[in-house]
């Protein structure tokens, strides 16, 4: 199953495609359901559907102008209201869907300033799974944090945490979605489930976001998607200091190593996080604030 | 039976009627092209107003062309706000056609019933063509630009709004008079 927003933005050539051999590619493969997890366009080269097991190559070569279509479709004809977000690489469309995209970068001051001849685009699915953080919820106290390495489920697994958070009484959740990846509001409406009690400051850059979210809205929890800069770890620092919880995620292939980097380590000399879980190959893990596992799981 | 004298009578009556209703005919032609020309002016002064709305939408709020034209759908008038709202509807479509085409199919429509001259209308249809191409500066640039090519506009029809108004009127009133000359 494709979600009809990723589906939206793709070619009209590439979605006839999806929609005819998808159904034969069920048929074949006796399957009821298949879950897409990517969708990787490529010019010159057959589109590739990833899933979680496999990849299906549709029968379709991507060309110029279906690349140049799929653009304005994902910016909404309006790449100019994506220029920050280009000079990441990515652009995230209504859903909370992430699309990676690569080309020739344009330098400005030795600054990323566009990319253009865009010639690879990656569409990252997004997916809700309520009630996968149930089962640990019980395991969570205080500053939480998550790592993992990418597509393991991060982000779905701290919306999930999040959304327990707040339907719980007398909390305050409050969400800086710099990437409109946990919350995926459209329109200022919140596109998944993220519980009764949630604020969402949404496309806020995350340092300046936790402050501002800790001045106006009194949250018990603040959450953010991928701390990564000096910026961030200084912003949950000061909030940590004013009384609120942190909730955050971080890329990394193991506690240790993150905990190594020099970025963020300033995090963990300071013990700021309680409960640190680890996703990895398959398993997650829960460890307390002496770095004691208390939690194994298969996901 | 009439006398030969109030027939005469009653032929002068119809011919004054007439004379008169030709006057105003003339009059009413004239008064009529007139505020033609003061209706173009106030659709140029509206389509200002429009295009700075967009200006406004895309530099504060910088969203996409699909939000912009929604959120300004809701600030103009018809048919504006009519074409505007369903342009932005089409755009969530994602029916392969290019903005061009959407943007002649409903703005460009809806502003060609106004009265707008037909330069008016073909640089109308140019902005559609450059509306959300490249980067912010980009876009704002051009509405500037558009906007300042409509204020010259706006000021030649203005210049010549009080004497040709007056112009049409008089032609008008002066050529019910020739007409009415030459009937009798």
């Amino acid at each position: 199953m494709i979600n009809r927003q990723v589906i939206n933005v793709l070619p009209l050539k590439i979605r006839e495609v999806i929609e005819r051999e998808f159904a034969s590619v069920k048929r074949e493969k006796n399957l009821c359901d298949i879950q897409v997890e990517e969708i990787r366009i490529r010019a010159g080269k057959q589109v590739l559907l990833i899933t979680g097991k496999e990849e299906i190559r549709l029968g379709v070569t991507v060309n110029e102008m279906m690349i140049r279509e799929a653009m304005e479709y994902i910016s909404g004809y309006s790449l100019y209201a994506y220029e920050e977000q280009l000079k990441e690489g990515f652009i995230t469309i209504r859903g909370g869907h992430r699309v990676g995209i690569a080309g020739k970068v344009v330098m400005e001051q030795g600054r990323v300033k566009t990319i253009k001849n865009i010639s690879s685009i990656n569409i990252r699915i997004s997916h809700q799974i309520i009630g996968c953080s149930d089962e640990i919820m019980k395991y969570l106290s205080g500053n939480i944090l998550i790592v993992s390495p990418p597509r393991m489920g991060k982000t779905t697994l701290l919306r999930d945490i999040l959304r327990n958070l707040a339907n719980m009484e007398k909390q305050s959740v409050a969400i800086v979605d710099e990437r409109s990846e946990i919350a995926a509001c459209y329109n200022g409406v919140p596109q998944n489930d993220i519980g009764e009690r949630c604020d969402v400051l949404d496309c806020c850059p995350k340092d300046t976001g936790m402050l501002i979210l800790l001045r106006t809205m009194s949250p018990t929890y603040i959450a953010v998607d991928e701390l990564a800069s000096s910026d961030d770890v200084e912003s949950v620092l000061k909030i940590t200091g004013a009384g609120a919880y942190i909730a955050a995620t971080i890329h990394g292939g193991s506690i240790g190593e993150v905990m190594k980097r020099k970025s963020v380590c300033r995090l963990f000399d300071r013990e700021i996080f309680d409960t640190s879980i680890e996703l990895s190959g398959g398993f997650i893990r829960i460890y307390n604030k002496d770095m004691e596992k208390i939690y194994e799981g298969k996901r | 039976m009439l006398s030969v004298w109030e027939r005469g009578i009653k032929v002068s009556y119809i011919k004054i009627l007439f004379i008169f209703s030709v006057i105003a005919a003339g009059a009413m032609a004239g008064i009529k092209k007139g505020n033609v020309i003061i209706h173009q002016y106030q659709e140029l002064i509206y389509l200002k107003k429009t295009v700075l709305l967009i200006h406004g939408e895309i530099r504060y709020n910088l969203g996409t062309v699909g939000e912009v034209f929604l959120n300004v759908s809701k600030r103009v008038k018809e048919p504006y706000s009519k074409a505007f709202k369903e342009l932005s509807e089409e755009l969530e479509n994602h029916n392969g056609r290019e903005f061009p085409h959407m943007w002649n199919t409903y703005m460009v429509e809806a502003v060609s019933g106004l009265g707008l001259s037909e330069q008016d209308v073909e640089r109308f249809k140019e902005l559609g063509e450059n509306i959300g191409y490249l980067d912010i500066q980009m876009q704002l640039n051009y509405l500037d630009f558009y906007i300042e090519k409509l204020n010259d506009r706006i000021s030649d029809v203005k210049a010549g709004l009080d004497g040709n108004v007056k112009l049409c009127r008089t032609l008008g009133i002066m050529g019910g008079l020739l007409a009415a000359i030459f009937l009798l």
